[in-house]
């Protein structure tokens, strides 16, 4: 056994776009995160990573409010100067400006333009010809738009599993959002699909603050400036991912990164 | 090799007992159509009872209570299969919920049709009438509407909710314009083949929507006039319950004519009501899908 009460959490003195203050989770009596108090630098990648059910989904979902029917929420979570974990909040708006990306892709069954505007056209209202501009641009940001040859009638479910999740994460991004929270978004793709949505991260970073979930090690120490590693549901170590994989500070982490359990 | 001929022969005896459905169904309908063919005339069916054999009336009857049945029935339908199969997921007022309508899903239509009779009929003192026979077939419905309802939404992804949640949408308006879409080809099967049930049932109707056709006037639009075509009030008499009291009751030498000349168009409009429900769906499917 570990011993969980040593933790250790190097944040960067950066800009902030989001962060947590002693945030727990508890799904009826038992709980899923202890306090975990964290900062996440703007316009960066930072890759959550652990064992299964570790809490990295738990945490993440908390970032947009998508746990609030299944569990408690205590604690702080601070975006753009404000608590966003307050039931008076208006979490369909928060949503917009902090998207989220899921494991498996989940187009609705309709056409790619009714994807991309559904949820725009929910919050504001938008001329025909400015909608057509961002959704192009979006699509533009996610390399579909010459390969759908402009096409946007097409039902999303005829596209491939890769291009469905591009097609998702492009959704996401109608909105302009601040945010992207991604739970193992290429864990259901290939090589080749995965490959390409990483390519999309690491172009999308430089205006967009990213947090991922992911299981695959390389792909952490690929695309993310830093890492945070949880353990049963605590933040164990947060650093810079080149400080974090190279030499880690926590015998656990260490244990982890080289395969020891998992 | 064994396992190989088993094989074949189950799969022979399958289709064999599978044909020999198919034919007993067709032998029975062909018979009846046959029997009552020769029945069957334009004046059968323009024509009301009071002046011979027609069935002009009881027709209407039939439609108009099935139009009224499933404007009731429709909403409440659909408001229960939304709340039973998304808002109320897995609470425990659905599992009790989901009993109650399979018991009502079981309940013989005659014990419907008595419980209308004291309640509507004698109760509330709407009479033998349209209201009281559309109010008694909604609940003969609900049950079984309800359940393709929520069959036809529990076939949509959960994957579609959580989509629309995460973009910021409500989850009211994800069920309006994105789960409900996709589950209407769905729902319209659903409802096209509850309508056959509704439109063939007589035992719920013989207390409440009455026995008697009074001859109609198409012409008059006051729903108020006791001869009105749209006058919710008045007995109603239904192609089903025509059967059944011309049978019962033997009148004349034409009574068996009459009967089984119904027969035919009841079993003619049902099967129009099931390929109708099939086309529409697999439209809707293809319009939606692609
Ligand atoms: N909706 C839920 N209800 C109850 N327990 C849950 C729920 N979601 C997750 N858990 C529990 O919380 C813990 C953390 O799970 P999760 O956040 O999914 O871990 P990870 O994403 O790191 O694999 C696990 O023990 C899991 O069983
Ligand atoms: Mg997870």
């Amino acid at each position: 056994m570990y011993d969980t009460a040593e933790t250790y959490l190097n944040f960067p003195d950066l800009t902030n776009a989001l962060t947590t203050k002693d945030l727990t989770v508890k799904y009826d009596d038992t709980l899923a995160l202890h306090p975990c108090s964290a900062v996440f630098p703007k316009n960066r990648i930072t890759a959550l990573i652990g064992p299964s059910g570790s809490g990295k989904s738990t945490f993440l979902r908390c970032l947009n409010r998508m746990n609030d029917e299944v569990a408690t929420i205590g604690g702080q979570i601070v975006f753009d100067d404000t608590n966003i974990n307050d039931r008076k909040l208006n979490v369909y708006q928060l949503r917009q400006q902090i998207g989220m990306l899921f494991q498996q892709p989940n187009p609705f069954a309709r056409s790619i333009r009714f994807n991309l505007s559904f949820g725009l056209l929910e919050h504001q209202k938008i001329s025909n010809q400015d909608l057509q501009q961002r959704m192009k641009q979006v699509l533009s940001m996610v390399d579909l738009w010459n390969e759908l040859d402009g096409d946007l009638e097409r039902n999303a479910l005829q596209l491939s599993g890769g291009q469905q999740q591009r097609l998702c994460l492009a959704r996401t991004l109608m909105s302009m959002p601040q945010v992207l929270l991604l739970d193992e978004p290429a864990s259901a793709l290939d090589p080749i699909s995965t490959a390409k949505i990483e390519a999309n991260l690491l172009e999308l970073k430089q205006n967009y603050t990213i947090i991922i979930v992911t299981h695959n090690l390389e792909q952490a120490a690929r695309i993310s400036d830093y890492t945070a590693f949880f353990y049963d549901g605590q933040l164990m170590e947060f650093d810079a991912t080149a400080q974090l994989f190279i030499k880690p500070h926590l015998a656990m982490t260490d244990d982890y990164l080289s395969g020891n359990f998992g | 090799m064994n396992r190989y001929r088993t094989d074949k022969f189950a799969r022979g005896l399958i289709y064999t007992i599978v044909g020999a459905i198919i034919a007993l169904i067709a032998i029975f309908i062909g018979y009846l159509l046959v029997q009552g063919w020769s029945t069957i005339s334009w004046s059968f069916l323009t024509t009301a009872s009071d002046d011979g054999l027609g069935i002009r009336d009881q027709l209407f009857n039939s439609l108009y209570l099935l139009i009224l049945t499933l404007l009731l029935s429709f909403p409440i339908a659909l408001g229960s299969a939304i709340a039973l199969t998304i808002y109320g997921k897995k609470s425990r007022f659905a599992a009790i919920a989901e009993m109650a309508i399979q018991a009502l899903s079981s309940l013989p239509s005659i014990i419907i049709g008595l419980f209308g009779f004291l309640l509507l009929v004698l109760k509330f003192k709407i009479g033998f009438s349209v209201l009281s026979g559309a109010i008694a077939l909604t609940f003969f419905n609900l049950p079984i509407l309800t359940q393709s309802i929520s069959l036809a939404i529990a076939t949509v992804p959960e994957a579609r909710m959580t989509a629309g949640v995460s973009l910021g949408v409500s989850k009211w308006h994800t069920i309006t314009k994105v789960i409900l879409p996709e589950a209407m080809p769905g729902m319209i099967s659903g409802i096209v083949l509850s309508a056959g049930r509704v439109f063939g049932e007589a035992a719920a109707l013989i207390y409440t929507a009455g026995q008697s056709a009074p001859k109609l006037d198409y012409f008059n639009w006051n729903i108020f006039d006791a001869n009105s075509f749209l006058n919710p009030l008045r007995p109603a008499e239904t192609l089903a319950v025509h059967i059944w009291k011309v049978n019962t009751e033997g009148l004349g030498a034409n009574a068996e004519a009459i009967s089984k000349g119904t027969i035919v168009i009841l079993i003619l409009t049902i099967l129009a009501f099931n390929l109708l429900a099939r086309q529409l769906s697999r439209r809707l499917q293809r319009k939606i899908y692609h």
